[in-house]
């Protein structure tokens, strides 16, 4: 709640808290066909969507597309006349008049506007040139224009935000003022009175409110304080790109849960205690190896034998392995999931605190492959923010493809 | 009043002394304590102080969220020559996020800190200060 209250305030501390121009919740009655452009890295998307008025969204035509490595690392043009092609795709038969496009755009923005954002820096094997330092929309706009497109590029959202509006949408009257992401990586979004964002300098929203992009897994990794590392924890931290940042997300997302086992096994390995033998263990010697999918599977194995975790082993290279091996392996699989679902329900329980919902609740969108997939995630959050908040008031709802049709929901409602 | 409370921090430091160092005095020293006496007693006083804060320090960085003058009790249990089953629990131990954490970052104010030690610490020195 500090670190909150703190990136309220100001910028450059551990919790961003960026506003997101996001100013209006959905009702869950609005009518109307609009698009969603989805660029999450090398495949993109584009999807005519059909509000339908009782909390519907139907999607009426998806585009899919991958943009090539040679577009990718050619310049600001080619790239996004790509882009507006395949838009134009996706409005083949469509007829209506004033045509709008939500655009998810999840690469590093720093958003000036509902509608304009500049690129901050390219990440996921980006290149083109002449995108860094500007207008992502206005390049998008420019690109339209060109190719004859008539659209217009309504609202730049990122993945969380769409979630929650997505799921205000979905679900009426349920209010639902906090999207989560717990997928490849974790973040989350809320609802916040424009009086509490001391550091928003515009004027204040009709609404009186401001959805805030929390970049949640950052929590805690300046001061330290409060989350519960293992030396496993520390030592992925060391070894990983972002050294020192994004402690709260590397607890619980699906980029990093695997890893954590693997160096859990490497330790019992070299202590001659798991998966010892010679060809096991060079299987394993390679970071990142250890896909948090495996985890899943052997956590939801429930055969006699563990025999879909033999097999599952046998597959990336593990050989042998006894059935006390995978009974151990599927126990500390299972500790792994159950701590990063526990650690989840906090900050979703520190978020409802701050909105002042502990007592009333309130619904959460969610989306992503952890909350969904993961045997037992969604009942071992439920059950933690019960236990923290003093009541099941809060709800999860699952938002699957909130990226695509948050952005949709969000260019309607704006 | 500030000749009276300079008797009593000299009167302090002397019951102090008595019972750090076991030394028995008679009224006519405790009427004579002077400035070194009291410095010493503060001194002690402080470093009772200190030390008891880097011991809380200590114990708070135990990463399984129990107070145990042992944090690293799974790393040492891995260590030692120990079965699988011995090392899994250990390790299912770590990565557990205790009702006492949970607790920590629920409400600050239910960190044992705050239902113990603070207390304590304040009764204690306002009896050192006023006793």
């Amino acid at each position: 709640l500090a670190e909150m209250a703190a990136g309220l305030e100001k910028d450059g501390l551990a919790l961003k808290m960026i506003p997101t121009f996001v100013t209006r919740l959905p009702q869950g009655h609005e009518t109307v066909t609009i698009y969603a452009l989805d660029i999450g890295g090398s495949n993109l998307r584009v999807i005519r969507d059909r509000l339908s008025g009782n909390g519907k969204i139907v999607q009426e035509k998806v585009v899919k597309k991958t943009i090539p490595d040679a577009i990718q690392k050619s310049d600001a043009s080619q790239l996004f006349d790509f882009v507006a092609d395949a838009i134009a795709e996706a409005m083949i038969g469509d007829d209506t008049k004033d045509k709008s496009l939500g655009f998810t755009f999840s690469f590093p923005v720093s958003q000036t506007a509902l509608a304009s954002g500049t690129l901050i820096k390219w990440t996921k094997g980006f290149t083109a040139a002449g995108v860094e330092n500007n207008d992502v929309v206005a390049l998008l706009d420019k690109a339209l224009k060109r190719k004859g497109v008539d659209v217009t590029v309504a609202a730049l959202a990122n993945d969380t935000t769409g979630t929650m509006m997505a799921g205000a949408y979905q679900s009426p009257g349920s209010d639902c003022c906090i999207g989560l992401i717990l997928g490849t990586g974790s973040n989350a979004c809320y609802v916040e009175k424009i009086e509490n964002v001391k550091k928003w300098k515009g004027d204040p929203t009709a609404s009186g409110l401001m959805a805030i992009n929390i970049e949640w897994g950052n929590f805690d990794s300046e001061k330290r304080q409060v989350l519960p590392l293992t030396e496993f924890d520390k030592m992925l931290d060391k070894q990983s790109p972002n050294y020192g940042s994004q402690i709260y997300e590397k607890l619980m997302s699906g980029m990093y849960l695997g890893e954590i086992v693997r160096l859990v096994i490497k330790q019992l390995q070299s202590r001659n205690l798991l998966l010892s033998g010679t060809a096991s263990s060079q299987s394993l010697d390679r970071p990142y190896a250890f896909d948090t999918a495996f985890l899943s599977q052997i956590v939801a194995d429930n055969t006699p034998d563990l025999q879909e975790t033999l097999s599952l082993l046998r597959n990336i290279g593990v050989v042998n392995s006894t059935l006390a091996e995978r009974q151990a392996l599927k126990e500390i699989a299972t500790a792994v999931g159950v701590r990063a679902a526990q650690l989840a329900a906090v900050g979703i329980a520190a978020v409802v605190t701050k909105m002042g919902k502990g007592a009333t609740g309130c619904s959460v969108a969610v989306d992503g492959s952890v909350y969904e997939h993961f045997p037992g995630f969604r009942v071992n959050m439920q059950a933690t923010m019960a236990k923290i908040l003093g009541n099941d008031k809060v709800k999860m709802v699952l938002t699957k493809d909130g990226s695509g049709n948050g952005a949709a929901v969000i260019a309607a409602v704006h | 009043l500030i000749k009276n409370l300079h008797f009593e921090a000299k009167y302090f430091c002397v019951l102090m002394s008595k019972h750090l160092f076991n030394t028995r005095m008679s009224s006519e020293t405790k009427k004579n304590v002077d400035l070194k006496t009291v410095a010493i007693g503060a001194v002690a006083v402080g470093a009772v102080v200190v030390a008891g804060a880097a011991l809380l320090r200590l114990l708070k960085k135990d990463q399984t969220g129990r107070r145990t003058t042992n944090p690293a009790a799974a790393e040492a249990a891995l260590a030692s020559n120990v079965s699988l089953h011995e090392a899994v629990t250990a390790l299912k131990n770590q990565f557990s996020v205790s009702p006492v954490k949970l607790d920590e970052i629920k409400n600050v104010r239910s960190h044992p800190f705050f239902q113990c030690e603070l207390p304590f610490l304040i009764v204690s020195n306002t009896i050192g200060v006023f006793g």
